[in-house]
């Protein structure tokens, strides 16, 4: 068991290695002068020290070693290119802290209102409190994040004016965001845990727990749920990267100054320390997630310890 | 004798697209207090579909059992229990094995838990009770640490 | 009373006299259905899925329209109206203009050409990739099975939707080609495992066993027996990754980084409709339609396949 989780933390680290390694050099081969819209009008001198400073006046390798040495120590992604003075690690823990406000919510509600829904659907399968929930299933998967987001701010803030169109700093910015951003979530859970539960419905050892006389509701609860709920935690990875994703979205529109805004913005701006940055921070938490749904996942199954 | 299994005139029907197709015709037979009964046949004849009839564990309304069809176990008819006596029924006055043993168990509990849960249902054992007569039934078909493997 | 039976008797030593014959119902009709080739009973049964059916028709659709779309119009997606700025959905302009006075019915369906062929494209070129990277490694197994599988559990682990970005920030071109290169990147991980993981399971299954002892050359067991029983996974794999490649498409072209003008995708036109979606709705609400139908659409349409292709569901 402990083998087990040393070696998928070393995959971790490989990975975040390879990842930042390669963002690195990547974002080091384009072509032009990163500060080129900064220097432009700078005198000489003050020209280079911006140069020494951001310790552009080196050879890409030995950029790429002060980067990690910085990193690995000090968790230190250097400064924002296009905004001197801004520590880009500072920079992203603000705007991470306000990302996970409404994304952490619309996870985890995403989760619990998706897994009910599939319950439900599961045991009414063909009537209609399933097709009410596959309907909400399809809408959740279909329609793209940005057309949902418009129409609710279109009819909630504007037409009923019942919350805040944009901004930040209220509960009620968090409202819609979470909205729009779980629905993708509570689809996907509902669908897959209702297929699921369907699945191990038409299991032999299902039918060999009926012949020996329990319950259905017995049934349900400690032969079905177990095993249908176990590979739902394989979609997490999955439901973070797409709230992620949809996040960029939702802080657009939204007006919420958090990553995903930012990282447009750096995108846009060619502030290429943050772009770094925020790359190195979203893949670290991809990767470490994955790590928490494995090392769980293998507890919750006992088969899987075995390998 | 004593007769604890009457079966009379027992039809079982599956509704597939192709129509209906008649799995168990009009088969009879008794079993009488501590006789053995076996049914020998091909893949295929029917065999399985009317051990299932017994305990009703075929679905409606994909699969069934015509209402000519007649099942008396223990003075009860089986046909006619409502869900309640039909839980108490299965697994107490019938039991059933199934054939494949790989697939007929949890994969993710322990055996010994399943034997617990027959135990708790119908002999109303508690938790602790029926955990020490699992590992005897254990015990007796030469599983080696029982206690363990109950874990 | 209890019967006794010697527990040591044998079959053969039970008299005859213990057995009695009772016939043969030989009138009786033969319990079977009638005999039906995989791919023609995984065609009916798609056809009676209705919801299925309904998505493969409003597909063709759609299509349809697409190929045909711009030339009922009877306008060019990028002919210029001045007169015409900004009008709702009218009789001379069936989805209405955009800003430049552009008619938007020929301007959805030259979208959608895109969309669609990257969405496509897109899925295929992954599942190729993918299917022969992962059928290499189920056949060799072993140390290169080992090799290769962790280099696709490396690439998997990493956010595509970095890389999509990062690569199309590097490349600072917005081609359709970068675009497919980019999310094409790490695509064809998923369908690599899934094939892999179906030709291991089908190599220890007993049928393959029974061909391998009645002597049958192993290429021959390849081609007969694991690709026929994967390329209907493969199938209902790439219908199920065509809308995320479409949805990846608007994504990002929505956040900037895809199609630019003048050339058109539901996603760029989506992403232009949004400033004014307050006051011209229609504008955005037709191109984000065309995505969630034919995202809808594909989606049901894998459903269908893949209860349609799981031969474990014949009835």
């Amino acid at each position: 068991m402990a083998k087990f989780i040393v070696k998928r933390i070393g995959y971790m680290l490989v990975t975040l290695f390879i990842v930042v390694t390669a963002t690195f050099f990547l974002m080091h081969s384009i072509p032009g002068d990163p500060l080129a819209h900064m220097a432009r009008n700078l005198p000489e001198q003050t020209r280079e020290n911006y140069y020494e400073k951001y310790g552009l006046d080196k050879s890409t390798s030995e950029q790429y070693l002060i980067f990690m040495k910085n990193l690995v120590t000090k968790g230190d992604l250097g400064e924002s290119l296009r905004y001197p003075g801004r520590e880009v690690t500072d920079t992203l823990l603000t705007n991470a802290s306000v990302s996970a406000q409404p994304g952490g919510l619309a996870l985890l509600a995403g989760i619990a209102i998706g897994i009910l829904l599939g319950i439900v659907a599961a045991l009414n399968k063909n009537r209609w409190p399933d097709y009410i929930v596959m309907f909400i299933a399809i809408l959740g998967i279909t329609v793209p994040v940005f057309v949902l987001a418009s129409v609710l701010q279109y009819f909630l803030s504007v037409k009923l004016m019942v919350l805040p169109t944009t901004g930040w700093g209220s509960w009620q910015n968090v409202v819609l965001p979470v909205i729009v951003l779980s629905f993708g979530t509570i689809a996907t859970y509902a669908r897959y845990v209702k297929s699921n539960m369907l699945d191990v419905m038409g299991q032999d050892y299902i039918l060999t727990a009926e012949a020996k006389g329990v319950s259905k509701l017995n049934v349900v609860k400690k032969h079905v749920l177990k095993n249908a709920f176990l590979p739902c935690m394989t979609l997490l990875v999955g439901q973070v990267s797409g709230i992620f994703t949809g996040s960029f979205v939702v802080e657009k529109i939204f007006g919420i100054p958090g990553l995903g805004f930012y990282y447009i913005n750096s995108i846009n701006d060619r502030d290429y320390t943050m772009i770094i940055g925020t790359t190195v921070f979203a893949a670290a938490l991809f990767v470490f997630v994955q790590l928490v749904v494995d090392i769980a996942y293998s507890i919750m199954d006992p088969r899987i310890r075995v390998k | 004798m004593e007769k604890i299994l009457e079966v009379e005139n027992l039809n079982v029907s599956f509704n597939t697209y192709a129509g209906e197709v008649k799995a168990v015709r009009g088969v009879s037979f008794e079993l009488s207090r501590g006789e053995t009964l076996a049914f020998v046949g091909e893949s295929g004849c029917g065999k399985t579909v009317t051990a299932k009839s017994i305990l009703r564990l075929l679905k409606p309304p994909f699969a069934v059992i015509k209402p000519e069809s007649k099942i008396v176990c223990n003075g009860k008819d089986v046909l006619k229990m409502n869900k309640k006596e039909l839980c108490e029924f299965r697994g107490d006055e019938v039991g059933m094995i199934f054939q494949d043993p790989m697939t007929s168990l949890n994969p993710t509990m322990t055996v010994g838990k399943q034997i617990m849960e027959s135990l708790m249902i119908h002999k109303k054992l508690d938790k602790k009770a029926a955990r020490e007569e699992a590992i005897k039934m254990l015990k007796l078909v030469n599983i080696p640490s029982p206690e363990k493997s109950l874990a | 009373m209890m019967v006794n039976h010697d527990v040591t008797d044998r079959m053969e030593n039970i008299p005859d006299e213990k057995f009695t014959i009772i016939g043969i119902d030989k009138d009786a009709e033969a319990p079977t259905r009638p005999r039906v080739g995989y791919w023609r009973d995984a065609w009916r049964r798609l056809k009676e899925n209705k919801v299925a059916f309904a998505a493969l028709i409003i597909l063709l659709i759609l299509v349809f329209f697409i190929i045909f779309g711009p030339a009922i119009s009877g306008y060019e997606f990028e002919q210029i109206d001045a007169d015409a700025i900004n009008k709702g959905p009218s009789a001379e302009h069936w989805f209405g203009t955009d800003d430049l006075g552009r008619d938007l019915f020929a301007r959805v369906w030259q979208a959608g050409r895109v969309s669609i062929i990257i969405g496509i494209l897109g899925a295929v070129i992954a599942s190729v990739v993918g299917s022969i990277y992962g059928g290499i490694a189920a056949y060799f197994g072993g140390a290169v099975d080992d090799i290769m599988m962790r280099i696709v559990e490396v690439l998997l682990s990493i956010p595509y939707l970095i890389i999509v970005i990062l690569i199309s920030v590097i490349t600072d071109s917005k081609s359709l080609g970068t675009m497919l290169v980019a999310l094409t990147l790490t695509g064809w991980c998923g369908i690599a495992r899934l094939v892999r993981g179906q030709m291991l399971q089908l190599k220890s299954q007993e049928y393959v066993l029974a061909a391998n002892a009645l002597g049958v050359a192993p290429i021959k067991i390849i081609l007969k027996h694991m690709i026929p029983n994967t390329i209907g996974m493969i199938i209902v794999a790439i219908t199920f990754d065509i809308p995320g490649y479409i949805f990846s498409e608007a994504f990002l072209s929505y956040v900037g980084l895809g199609i630019q003008p003048p050339s058109t995708s539901w996603g760029a036109l989506a992403s232009a409709a949004q400033q004014n979606f307050m006051f011209y709705p229609y504008q955005l609400m037709f191109p984000a339609l065309m995505i969630a139908l034919t995202m809808l659409s594909f989606t049901l349409l894998g459903d269908g396949l893949r209860d349609a292709l799981d031969p474990k569901l014949r009835k």
